[in-house]
């Protein structure tokens, strides 16, 4: 009953503005948005051959999704998002006939899924069990799942879900239980006792039988890497020697060790060695010792003695396969820097290769090297084997390569984690670059005038072909809205064949087409078409690692200049740190191609100190180059390209930075000065300590560069004003805490500190509320969400902050003279649903009303304008407050369906907004990036400055044509009329 | 009925008072509330599971394709439940109090809120947000039905004539138009029968025919408008005519 009140309160509140806000009409739903639907990188990949729906390989990936991928295409058949983070981990992914088992948070979720619907069949949950403790899953025949998680075994029937039998591990607290693997008829758990011993737990599969025995081992560590080879051994890697150990498991005392002899191992590396069981239950007992990059050994193991089988130095991934009766050894290896992969077969016993096998396959460079293979054969008409193999990528992408040499489809899931965007215009072209060379040469009139008549001759001449092309090709292909990402890849392989079209990247009338960059996890930095969603160019950088910062991986990505500078070619900038070094490295690239610009060194540049702080000034030196300010751990600042260190010193009174200390809570502003050396040296002004004990720094948010503020303040209903406080050095820092006395009762508080001079400008703390709080800082006011613990519900607050009527400084804000402390309006509103992202549009003057974008847990992306979370609605609707247009305080606010903007293309795991103003000042560009990414227009104000799309000129004009017709011929008869009457 | 809707919304300024002082900065925080408002899902303490079980069904489709597309959420994803193919699902949870929210592409439903004691009672009820202590209980095992699909469209605006026709700017505009041009039509004036019919109700309306002075004196009264409106009805048929 009240529930409905409400809803026909908050229809009413929607009416009202509904005429302010761009819904989506159903024909126009990706026509200007796309959707790309990605699995994350997989851990587990198991083969599903044949049956009704064909082959299927389902993944487990690091980003806690389960999923089916069609072996034809490469098109995801279905896919289940676990929790996210650490309860939705998979430990284990098993698959058994039509079943799916997979095991997350140490054995907290057991779940078992159809492996062609993706419906779940069964589910359970072990009682005891430890997310921080992986879980391993065995499944025996067609119908025992076992799973070893804490303290304990579980056996379930696979078909009907339930528990068999469940038997408790001793010891658990010293003993970390790893490892389980069937023999026949019995089940093994294997223990590791740090530095002491291995226990030796086996069950008989009706759960009955129980045994347990313990070997010492005085070398295990329990961060060694160990295997049960074939349910009969047990292999370890002592890390120190680099022995390996092997144990049987049935009736071995002692472990047996096998110095690697004839390998010159360097133990030292980091990772290395590494076990890598190969093969199916069936194949030979044969283990890969990964001793060094791209260095395996392989190690065949029988009644508890073990032998080195081959050694092979420059093979970059290996399987093993049986083809009848013979089992095969598969390697696969970049030939040096080129695209092509070497994939070389040979019998896993005598050696010999096979040439059927052996293939040259054309794999792209940006693909690094494969880390993983999954071969599989299949039988051709001709009777040859055809080999079709998938390969795990370093750069987290998936590829399905066939004998033929080609790939047949390619998953890039490196976007699944996408870490920076940055939009970039595209240039104009060639003909509108002359027409703006013009203004800067110094020629005579004669020549001016020659040259601006031939350019807009040739602009005629290319607008003619351009119509000729129009009218040949009614539709452009590119026109495509929501691409799958597979059908993306069979374009870009058309678009490798016949190039793109020279004005295809060009910019548009109305700039909306970009070139989105984004900079992934694993390295590899994409240039996206924005119309499509289709990849123009990619890079991997093996060597780029990420930077770790409070909760989540950072590569820093600049545009240093735009394309707007012709003849300068624009440079984006991406900063991240040497994966071996552990030392910052710099890459320059060109947007739009993605090639290295000319000014850097294409392999990076290495910079030699710990970093500290990079920011990309504002001022652009000669070349129309932004500098990159670089502080060290020594405070000294690092200026690139080096050249401009002149520019930076002319700038260095009015440049000020902070840095924020995670560990201290210490947040400190440095102001820089030039030391005796004439170098660029960091002077600390001012420190905020936020008090570590009580609670920690989570959040640092400051305003983006380039957002403007179209208007300085807002009219009263009695005309005054009420200026904003636009403080662009105001820096939003949160902090999260736990109450000392009352358990279980979260806090956190807002602080607002002014970046250049440190001064405090408010503060805020919410009792009883934690996180995961989203903060938004935009123009004066400033975002944010959280849980209320008390009421149970998420909460959403705004604090807007205003100088009072009266501006201290018309003209510029500077923080050393700051305006009075501003008045704080504030307000809080229940927000129905859970936000994972949260951000606002951006246009290109500012002008349009702000529409903010929440990320929904369930899916959706929601657009609500500005208005309906202003701290001034009233409670009551008074009539100056109707003038002025203020929305009445409701409690909760909508969450209307066609505000979705994302409609039924449900996105998951979303971790960023990204917005980006377009050419017309109604239009901002979003990309929505997480596990999925999603991209389309906002129009927070309607499109005011174009006509809309569905606009009737047909209507129009037969109105217009229509009323000159009548008047015309009314005319007509009111001459005769007044001539009759004449005659009269 | 009305009654209950008034208290409603006093009910509902009063909270967005509450909330706004729950915005306060550093205000010393309300004293714990009593156990069952205790936060759930904090508890770690609480190693026992409870199964929270329910069925999720969708009245407007046949086929089961979207089984798999559709998730159980609990607290904004803190847990999720994965349907069966027959619709239902059960996820295992520590005891506490949790917003359940089915989501899916295409369809709508109600949240609701389960809330399981440290013993293992399972109570379910309807999600409310704005007067969290409200109970409305709901069956449990939850039955969750679609309330339909979800409208993420506008309608496009069609042009039909029979919108133009009753737009109330061409009624405004048409009715007189009628009432001044094709009214006059009808009534056949020239007709001996009605004028007599005429005559016949001006005598039922002016009873008294011993007081025509007084009718004089209105014409003479308000002659000069009325006899100008008349020659405005009578002119614009002569004009059509010629």
């Amino acid at each position: 009953m009240n529930t409905l009140d409400f809803s026909i309160i908050f229809q009413f509140a929607i009416l009202l503005f509904d005429r302010n806000i761009q819904c989506l009409y159903e024909d126009q739903a990706g026509t200007f948005d796309w959707r790309q639907q990605y699995v994350g990188r997989a851990q587990f990949v198991e083969y599903i051959q044949g049956g009704q729906s064909g082959t299927r390989i389902i993944v487990g990936t690091e980003q806690n999704v389960v999923a089916a991928i069609n072996g034809k295409n490469g098109q995801i058949g279905w896919r289940q998002v676990l929790e996210k983070g650490p309860s939705g981990h998979i430990n284990d992914l098993k698959v058994s006939g039509n079943y799916v088992v997979t095991a997350s948070a140490g054995g907290e979720h057991i779940r078992c899924f159809n492996a062609i619907s993706g419906s779940l069949h069964w589910e359970s949950s072990i009682p005891g069990a430890l997310p921080s403790h992986p879980a391993s899953i065995q499944i025996h025949g067609s119908d025992l799942v076992a799973v070893l998680s804490y303290d304990r075994i579980v056996a379930y029937n696979i078909e009907a879900g339930n528990e068999l039998w469940s038997l408790a591990l001793t010891d658990s607290t010293k003993v970390k239980y790893s490892y389980l693997a069937f023999s026949e008829e019995v089940l093994y758990a294997v223990g590791i006792s740090d530095r002491s011993h291995v226990s030796l737990n086996s069950v008989r599969l009706d759960g009955t039988e129980k045994t347990s025995r313990s070997v010492a081992a005085v070398w295990i560590a329990s961060d060694n890497k160990c295997s049960i080879l074939k349910g009969s051994h047990l292999v370890c890697v002592d890390k120190n020697s680099g022995i390996l150990q092997i144990l049987s498991l049935a009736n071995g005392v002692n472990f047996a060790p096998l110095v690697l002899q004839d390998v010159k191992v360097d133990y030292n590396k980091v990772s290395f060695p590494n076990l890598q069981l190969l093969g199916d239950p069936h194949s030979p007992a044969v283990i890969a010792v990964e001793v060094g990059d791209q260095e395996y050994v392989l190690v065949a193991v029988e009644n508890g003695k073990a032998r080195v089988v081959k050694h092979l130095p420059k093979v970059a991934a290996l399987q093993v396969m049986g083809m009848g009766e013979q089992w095969l050894l598969l390697t696969a290896r970049r030939s040096d820097n080129t695209d092509v992969l070497n994939v070389f077969g040979s019998d896993l016993l005598t050696g010999s290769p096979v040439h059927e096998l052996s293939h040259s396959i054309k794999y792209p460079i940006h693909h690094g090297n494969p880390q993983r293979l999954y071969g599989t054969l299949s039988k051709l008409r001709d009777g040859s084997s055809g080999l079709s193999l998938l390969t795990c990528g370093e750069d987290h992408s998936l590829v399905l390569l066939t004998h033929s040499g080609k790939a047949l489809w390619t998953r890039e899931e490196a976007l699944a984690s996408i870490l920076s965007v940055e939009m970039v215009d595209l240039p104009v072209s060639q003909i509108m670059a002359k027409m703006e060379d013009e203004f800067g040469t110094n020629d005579n009139i004669l020549q001016m005038f020659l040259k601006r008549f031939s350019t807009q001759l040739s602009q005629l001449w290319t607008f003619a072909l351009q119509l000729k092309h129009r009218l040949r090709i009614p539709r452009q292909h590119h026109a495509g809205g929501s691409i799958s990402e597979t059908e993306r890849m069979s374009e870009e392989d058309s678009d490798d064949d016949e190039g793109l079209d020279e004005t295809y990247l060009t910019r548009d009338e109305f700039n909306l087409h970009k070139i989105i960059v984004v900079v992934t996890g694993p390295g590899k930095v994409f240039g996206l078409d924005s119309n499509t969603g289709v990849s123009i160019w990619k890079t991997f950088y093996p060597s780029l690692g990420t930077f770790h910062r409070i909760d989540r991986d950072v590569l820093l990505l600049f545009v240093q200049r735009t394309t707007a500078h012709f003849p300068h070619q624009p440079v984006c900038t991406v900063l991240g740190k040497d994966k071996v070094s552990g030392l910052p490295i710099m890459f320059s690239f060109h947007p739009i191609t993605g090639l290295p610009s000319e000014s850097a060194p294409s392999e990076g540049r290495r910079l030699n100190y710990k970093i500290v702080n990079a920011v990309m000034l504002t001022q652009m030196d000669e070349h129309f180059l932004h500098p990159i300010v670089v502080m060290d751990s020594e405070k000294k600042f690092h200026v690139y390209p080096q050249s401009d260190v002149d520019l930076v010193k002319q700038f260095s009174a009015s440049l000020f930075v902070f840095t924020t200390n995670i560990e201290t809570g210490i947040i400190t502003g440095y102001g820089v000065e030039l030391d005796k050396k004439q170098q660029l040296i960091g002077n600390p002004l001012w420190t905020v300590d936020t008090n570590r004990n009580l609670q920690a720094i989570t959040k640092v948010v400051t305003k983006r560069a380039l957002e403007h503020v179209h208007s300085q303040g807002i009219v009263l209903e009695d005309r005054s004003v009420q200026y904003k406080y636009l403080n662009p050095n105001l820096i939003a820092v949160l902090t999260e805490g736990e109450e000392a006395q009352q358990k279980a009762s979260a806090f956190f508080s807002v602080y607002l500190i002014d970046g250049v001079t440190g001064n405090l400008v408010f503060h805020c703390t919410h009792k009883k509320s934690k996180g995961p709080i989203q903060l938004m800082h935009s123009e004066n006011w400033i975002v944010y969400n959280y849980w209320n613990q008390k009421q149970r519900r998420m909460e959403l607050a705004v604090l807007e902050l205003y100088e009072g009527t009266r501006q201290s400084n018309a003209t510029a804000f500077t923080s050393f003279h700051p305006p009075p402390p501003p008045i704080v309006m504030r307000q809080a509103y229940i927000f129905p649903g859970h936000i994972s992202a949260l951000a606002t549009t951006i246009t290109e003057k500012g002008i349009t009303s702000k529409q903010l974008l929440f990320a929904l847990e369930t899916g959706g992306v929601l657009g609500l304008p500005k208005l309906l979370i202003d701290p001034r609605r009233p409670e009551v609707l008074s009539q100056e407050a109707r003038e002025e247009g203020l929305v009445p305080y409701l409690p909760e606010l909508p969450r209307p369906a066609d505000h979705i903007i994302n409609y039924h293309q449900s996105v998951f795991n979303i971790h960023g907004i990204h917005t980006a103003p377009a050419g017309l000042e109604s239009t901002s560009l979003v990309l929505c990036y997480g596990l999925d990414l999603f991209y389309t227009r906002v129009m927070p104000s309607k499109m005011f400055d174009v006509l809309k799309e569905d606009f009737d000129y047909f209507f129009i004009s037969s109105v217009l044509i229509g009323m000159i017709v009548v008047s015309v011929i009314t005319q007509r008869l009111a001459v005769r009329k007044a001539l009759n009457r004449a005659w009269k | 009925m009305r009654a209950i809707s008034g208290t409603l919304l006093t009910a509902l300024v009063i909270f967005g008072l509450s909330v706004l002082l729950g915005a306060e900065t550093a205000a010393p925080g309300p004293t714990e509330s009593a156990a069952a408002e205790d936060d759930g899902g904090s508890s770690g303490v609480a190693s026992q599971r409870f199964m929270v079980e329910g069925k999720v069904s969708i009245p407007f489709t046949a086929d089961q394709e979207w089984v798999p597309a559709t998730r159980v959420v609990l607290d904004g994803g803190q847990y999720l439940g994965f349907l069966r193919s027959d619709g239902s699902f059960a996820v295992s949870v520590p005891s506490g109090s949790y917003a359940i929210d089915v989501s899916h592409p295409f369809y709508l439903f109600d949240s609701v809120r389960v809330d399981i004691t440290s013993k293992g009672k399972i109570r379910a009820r309807r999600l409310n947000n704005i007067q969290p202590s409200l109970v409305l209980t709901v069956n449990y095992p939850l039955k969750v039905k679609a309330k339909g699909r979800a409208s993420y469209f506008q309608q496009r605006e069609q042009w039909r004539i029979t919108d133009f026709l009753f737009s109330p700017m061409i009624l405004t505009m048409f009715l007189p138009f009628v009432l001044l041009m094709i009214l006059p039509k009808l009534i056949n004036t020239q007709d001996p029968e009605t004028q007599r019919e005429m005559q016949q109700t001006m005598g039922i309306l002016n009873p008294k025919q011993s007081l025509p002075e007084l009718s004089e004196v209105f014409t003479k009264l308000f002659g000069g408008g009325g006899g100008n409106a008349k020659k405005v009805v009578k002119n614009k048929p002569t004009k059509k005519r010629s």
